[in-house]
């Protein structure tokens, strides 16, 4: 590892789901409603100022359907590869054995058109498309492509787009997995490099198209140089500093990662870049709600305890509880029922009628008068 | 005796006219501009009078589609089931692409609550709804 990558805090973040939970990375667009993408697993990485994503689409009812998985993305990416086939397995088989007594990082800071199509590449029965734009932008453009987004998806592409106009969009070709002998349940995994000086994970995007009420799960893995520090704090690690809390996020592990787990990491295709020691290992839970879910997860990797406000998606309160679809906005521009019909915002044009009718009054009032006047 | 008489109805006809004025007040006319941004209605509620016809006018500036559908909580429960592809045409109601503008005309007959609301897949559900309060 040279100098400047001894400097630079090395992070890794895994987001697996358990085999039986319902977890993505990405938002699922399907047509017609129909979500029949059942797994995303993705690997995010900070090293030398390139986030590494490996992300593993897992997919069942292979029926010819066109379906796939919006990934909002912290930048331009420099990739886009097929990643090694065992790292998240790995990752996953880590955190088997018994758990043991977390402990928190050490600080944790206070403060926190058109289209452009950037990448197109085909991976297996993926394909992959990289797209920069604004969110209503790339919104229309995923409509084009015959998907139909769920109604919180303009809220939610305003959210990422603030931070970052990069949305990695992945289809899953049902032709093109048959002739590649694929079946329900394989999966693949991608492998994406993208250079960026504030990491993130996105973790809304898990509660795109679902109800407020429904679970959202996930398991986070981080490998860093030193204990991270994050933001929204998860549970029990920033109520005491006063910072926001990542409801449902819990750290379940944090320890220094074992020097076997980062050689059998290091030694999976395309996974040179990883330190092979000095790494710490974090493992948080994610066990909320989707109405629960308005953030996603900065990480400080400088060990400066400065994770960003901006990254997290909080910058003027952008990040928030995820809008509650039990109640919705209300505006009440009712300041008086009269006049009619509508307060403030109806115009109401009467008088033509006054004009005609009183001229008329006059007019046959005068003609009666006139008619009867003695001669 | 004629004089009189004619005097008498031509205030009569004064009147009538005064009155097909009243008349021309009560059935009141307006418009109303309706945005729809991130999947809600702006403004999300209103108030007319009874009689009142309004003319919205609805704006979507979402990149997805969208409706607009008047009607009584029953029919809205009843649009919730339905299958329709399009509501163009139909009374108090239209549908938007993205970017797109609808006009709608509607006489607010009687007294009482009604709803404007989506009824695409999901979007009633997530809050996509406002109330008219008729007076």
């Amino acid at each position: 590892m040279g100098k400047r990558a001894m400097v630079v805090t090395g992070i890794v973040v895994l987001l697996l789901m358990l085999p039986t939970l319902a977890f993505a990375c990405g938002g699922l667009v399907a047509p017609n409603g129909a979500v029949n993408l059942v797994r995303t697993t993705t690997l995010a990485a900070y090293h030398d100022g390139i986030e590494h994503y490996i992300t593993a689409f897992e997919f069942n009812g292979l029926g010819g359907a066109t379906f796939g998985s919006i990934v909002p993305l912290p930048g331009r990416p420099r990739s886009v590869k097929r990643a090694g086939d065992w790292t998240l397995q790995r990752l996953l088989q880590e955190v088997q054995p018994p758990v043991s007594e977390p402990t928190f990082a050490d600080a944790i800071a206070v403060e926190a058109s058109g289209i452009t199509v950037v990448l197109e590449t085909k991976i297996d029965a993926l394909d992959i498309t990289v797209v920069s734009g604004g969110a209503d932008a790339v919104g229309r453009w995923a409509v084009e492509q015959g998907f139909t987004l769920s109604p919180d998806t303009p809220e939610v592409l305003d959210f990422y787009a603030t931070r970052s106009p990069y949305f990695m969009a992945v289809r899953f070709d049902a032709k093109r997995a048959r002739k590649l002998n694929q079946s329900a349940g394989d999966s693949t995994p991608i492998h994406i490099a993208i250079p960026t000086r504030e990491p993130w994970v996105p973790l809304r995007i898990l509660a795109l198209g679902r109800n407020a009420l429904e679970p959202v799960e996930a398991d986070v893995f981080l490998l860093t140089e030193r204990a991270p520090a994050l933001l929204p704090a998860p549970v029990g690690a920033g109520e005491a500093a006063g910072l926001p809390v990542a409801k449902g996020l819990a750290v379940e592990r944090s320890q220094p990662a074992s020097g076997q787990l980062l050689t059998d990491l290091g030694s999976d295709k395309g996974m040179k870049w990883l330190p092979r020691s000095n790494m710490w290992l974090t493992y948080l839970q994610l066990r909320g709600r989707a109405g629960d879910i308005g953030y996603d997860l900065a990480i400080d990797p400088t060990g400066k305890g400065r994770p960003s406000w901006r990254a997290a998606g909080f910058p003027e309160g952008v990040a928030g509880p995820a809008r509650n679809p039990l109640t919705g906005p209300r505006v009440d521009v009712v300041p008086s029922p009269v006049p009619v019909p509508v307060a403030g915002a109806v115009r109401v044009d009467r008088s033509g009628w006054l004009v005609a009718a009183v001229t008329l009054a006059v007019l046959v009032m005068v003609a009666v008068r006139r008619s009867v006047a003695p001669s | 005796m004629t004089r009189l008489r004619l005097r008498a109805g031509a205030r009569i006809v004064a009147l009538l006219l005064l009155a097909s004025f009243v008349a021309a007040c009560t059935e009141r006319t307006g418009s109303i501009e309706i945005s729809i941004r991130r999947s809600a209605f702006e403004p999300a509620a209103i108030s007319v009078e009874a009689g009142s016809t309004v003319t919205f006018r609805i704006r979507n500036d979402d990149p997805i589609a969208h409706e607009f559908i008047l009607g009584t909580s029953a029919e809205q429960a009843a649009h919730e089931e339905g299958t329709e592809e399009t509501h163009d045409g139909a009374p108090g109601a239209a549908s938007l692409e993205p970017d797109e503008t609808a006009v709608v005309t509607y006489t607010f007959a009687r007294a009482g609550d009604l709803e404007y609301a989506c009824h695409l897949p999901g979007h009633y559900a997530y809050g996509m709804r406002g109330t008219v309060t008729v007076s």
